[in-house]
């Protein structure tokens, strides 16, 4: 039984709000059926637009799909109840592209770290702290942390307070969207270090959204090419990027930029 | 010269919000012990002492009933606050509770939602009271739930709004998967995050409150007398106008004065919480 | 022969009021800027890049202050110069591309009014010769059918035709210099290849001379003349490209180099982990601002003076290990 398992999943969103006439359509996501095995990171990769964002949605239970099914873990996660959705929901967690908006600023990183905790777990106050700490120092920071505010830090330490949040159940699987995108160069890779580690630690499976093929090279191990609500390529091997061949999977293999000068 | 001119904006604002605030603390406090502080009995009839001016016994005279106009509006701040804020009170508990459910909700809860308020609000929000007033009868109680049903729907539509702005953050959504509770994410995610700004909402527009308390009691369809309050004062003293301006004017003068304040009060308010946003 | 500078950054310091005091976030930065060269600047969110561009314009947001220093462009002494003169400079001489286009546009007007009204502040044109600009610009750099983007209202186009479209506006005014402060850092790849050579198309049909800040050496190497990187509000290091990254001196800037992603690099081989400690600008006035995060930082590194060490001629560092 594969992890997650998505079949012809289709969303079409209506734009507009016409009283006349027919609304114009947008088809988000037409007919992706995909696989994602236990313990393997799967990097979706596609231009803006390319609907792998409603995708992730979708899986996470934000967007529920026109047509298809949607198989956690080999159950249905459409068609649940609330209570059984959320136990299914402890073994699936997200992290966000804007990492400042995905915490309240107005609670502490204690606060803020320990809220899946609280929703699944009864520990008393001091467990919880003991365990707020062990996660803060996991993802590389300071377990007096805890006490201080969003406001304090930056853009990369907030994106490992998203990754402690997420992994604090030990779930099974990770949608990463766009997780790396908006910082520095140089914290993407000590994220995405951050992230391999993790998934060698915790057996954590990841779905990788990104557009930009460096950081799906860097640590995915299968990969998809999507683009217009479609997976047009798939590729097994990431060492082979070579063996790309669908145009679009050419073109973003080709805007990479080279990582040396002179080449424009 | 930015730097200046922004510092000088910021005084101004600093200065009217202490005017204002010291303003409606003084009114809070004459209203909390109005018996202390007025001279004689506002309700105490004496002919014989109409329409005096003012002397050591009624620093601001009597009005038409021999009635010392000072203490009628010292107990008239008592009445307006008391029921402006019991009005708000109501009003914010209704529209604070189904603002937020619809916002949350969201799909045909807010759909229906939306259109009720849409019908209510087609109608011109105090011509709605008066004509409830005048079907449920004049009187404090009836006065205040024509209000109370007829204004909610304005806040409970912009609670609505700034739910659905801040429903989309990122961190409502973590909160979401993270399997946190429907009634936890509004407690501790949606309601801190809106609080500040109803806040603000209250102050700017309980000024109007009290004005349209007074205008329906002006009209005779709010407090009864003998109880003291400011609109009825001046519906009292109308037909010695001519002769005695004073009479309207204190009360005209008081409500003003409290409208300005609260207008002002919630003005600085927001520039406060705006600034403090930057 | 070398020719004359556009624009001379010399001494700059720029220092933000804190309720704890005066945070100087800008340091010393000395900066030439020729017609038809790129200048690259490098470094992290924090490090003081986007201060330096703003002081360039006089932009600097209302707690941050220039201490000390010189800016001049051409003849004019941009720090001194009446309201007036700078914002004839402004727009017209020097423009500024920002990182998120969107923001930039009035979400209620066509591109066309945008272009339009740009066009007639700065020139003395009419409606019909402006919109004839602004056709011919969009064509100029690669956006196909110029007429219909014209038409359309920002919302509609991608973020990255949007930086294209800010681009042709900012380029139809002629500027000699071009301040792109992240002009990719929103975009997707393929959107971020297009607006670098668009840029690379400026340098070298209207000999525009560029200042490129970026965090991303990626875009910085295909671009750059030159590069300065910045730590901390201070370059640590500055020269011509390929020096840079052949022999980079800062340990910074071999962090950078190391870090850099590419395709042929797969994941994990035990990576030295850098610090991850924000670096603290207001303590100690002479130690080096990347003590924190440097690996072989020692006692020497704590009295340190700041002062550039000529690695070679043209290659600045400072380090006190680089000697």
């Amino acid at each position: 039984m594969s992890l997650l398992e998505l079949r012809a999943i289709k969303k079409t969103y209506l734009l507009g709000n016409s009283i006349f006439g027919k609304r114009k359509t947008v088809e988000a996501v037409k007919s992706v059926t995909l696989t994602l095995e236990s313990g393997v990171c799967l990097g979706i990769v596609g231009e803006s637009g390319s609907g792998k964002s409603t995708l992730g949605k979708i899986i996470l239970g934000l967007e529920k799909p026109d047509q298809g099914e949607v198989l956690f873990q080999g159950k249905n996660l459409h068609s649940f109840k609330a209570k059984e959705l959320k136990e299914l929901r402890r073994n699936l967690q997200v992290v966000f592209q804007d990492c400042y908006s995905a915490v309240n600023p107005r609670l502490t990183i204690g606060e803020i770290i320990a809220e899946p905790l609280r929703n699944y777990e009864r520990l008393t106050s001091s467990e919880e702290q003991k365990q707020v700490q062990g996660l803060l120092e996991l993802v590389g920071l300071n377990p007096e942390d805890m006490y201080r505010y969003p406001s304090q830090f930056s853009g990369g330490q907030l994106q490992r307070i998203n990754i402690a949040r997420a992994i604090a159940l030990k779930p099974k699987l990770i949608i990463l969207d766009e997780a790396v995108s908006a910082l520095d160069a140089l914290v993407q890779v000590q994220i995405l270090n951050l992230l391999a580690q993790l998934k060698e630690e915790f057996q954590l499976s990841y779905l990788f959204i990104s557009h930009d093929l460096q950081a799906v090279n860097y640590i995915a191990d299968r990969l998809a090419v999507m683009c217009k609500g479609e997976v047009v390529e798939w590729l097994d091997d990431m060492g082979q990027l070579e063996r790309l061949e669908h145009p679009v999977s050419k073109k973003l293999l080709s805007s990479v930029l080279p990582q040396y000068p002179g080449f424009l | 010269m930015r730097q200046i001119q922004n510092m000088k904006r910021k005084l101004l604002s600093h200065k009217l919000m202490m005017i204002s605030s010291s303003i409606i603390f003084f009114m809070i406090v004459l209203a909390l012990f109005a018996s202390f502080f007025a001279p004689n009995d506002p309700n105490l009839v004496d002919i014989a002492q109409k329409l005096h001016g003012p002397s050591s016994q009624f620093p601001l005279g009597t009005d038409h009933l021999g009635r010392c106009i000072l203490s009628r509006l010292i107990f008239g701040t008592q009445t307006s606050l008391g029921t402006a804020f019991l009005v708000m009170g109501l009003m914010m508990m209704i529209s604070i509770s189904l603002g937020i459910f619809a916002g949350y909700t969201g799909g045909k809860v807010d759909y229906i939602f939306m259109r009720i308020c849409d019908i209510l609000m087609a109608f011109p929000s105090f011509l709605l009271s008066l004509a409830l007033v005048g079907i449920l009868g004049p009187g404090l109680v009836n006065l205040i739930l024509a209000m109370v049903l007829v204004q909610w729907v304005f806040y409970a539509r912009v609670i609505r709004g700034m739910v659905l702005s801040v429903k989309e953050q990122n961190f409502v959504l973590a909160a979401k998967i993270c399997g946190t509770p429907k009634l936890v994410i509004i407690i501790k995610h949606i309601l801190p995050a809106i609080i500040s700004q109803v806040v603000v909402l209250i102050f700017m527009d309980i000024g109007g409150i009290i004005l349209a308390i007074s205008s329906l009691s002006f009209l005779g369809l709010g407090i009864q007398p003998p109880e003291a309050e400011w609109g009825m004062m001046i519906n009292d003293s109308k037909p010695f106008f001519r002769n005695y301006p004073s009479l309207m004017l204190y009360p005209g003068m008081i409500i003003f004065i409290v409208v300005i304040a609260f207008n002002l009060f919630g003005e600085a308010l927001r520039d406060a919480l705006h600034i403090k946003k930057e | 022969m070398r020719q004359q500078p556009l624009l001379i950054v010399d001494n700059l310091n720029v220092a933000v009021s804190t309720p704890h005091g005066m945070n100087h976030t800008v340091h010393n930065v000395n900066l030439k800027l020729e017609a038809g060269k790129v200048l690259g600047l490098v470094g992290e969110s924090g490090s003081g890049k986007t201060m330096t561009c703003m002081s360039l314009l006089n932009l600097l947001p209302e707690k941050a202050e220039v201490m000390q220093g010189n800016i001049k462009f051409k003849d004019i002494d941009l720090l001194n110069c009446p309201t007036e003169d700078m914002r004839k400079v402004r727009g017209s001489e020097i423009a500024l591309i920002m990182q998120n286009p969107m923001i930039a546009f009035n979400p209620v007007r066509t591109i066309e009014r945008h272009f339009i009204e740009t066009l007639r502040t700065h020139l003395t044109v009419t409606k019909r010769q402006a919109r004839k600009i602004a056709v011919d610009f969009l064509g100029e750099m690669d956006l196909p059918n110029p007429e219909s983007v014209l038409k359309q209202y920002p919302f509609q186009l991608s973020g990255g035709m949007l930086q294209r479209v800010m681009i042709a506006i900012t380029m139809s005014l002629n500027p000699s210099v071009l301040i792109a402060d992240e002009p990719t850092t929103a975009l997707d790849a393929t959107n971020q290849l297009q607006v670098l050579k668009q840029l690379d198309k400026l340098r070298k049909e209207y000999n525009t001379g560029i200042l490129l800040v970026s965090h991303d050496l990626g875009v910085i190497a295909q671009l750059a003349d030159e590069v300065a990187v910045m730590y901390g509000g201070y370059i640590v290091e500055q020269a011509p490209v390929l020096e840079l990254f052949n022999h980079p001196k800062h340990p910074y800037t071999r962090v950078l180099l190391e870090s850099r992603l590419g395709l042929t690099r797969r994941k994990m081989k035990s990576e030295k982990q850098v610090n991850v400690s924000r670096p603290n600008l207001i303590h100690s006035e002479n130690a080096c601002p990347f003590i924190e995060r440097c690996g072989d930082a020692d006692h020497t590194c704590l009295s340190y003076n700041l002062e550039f060490i000529e690695y070679k001629k043209d290659h600045l560092v400072r380090c006190v290990k680089s000697r």
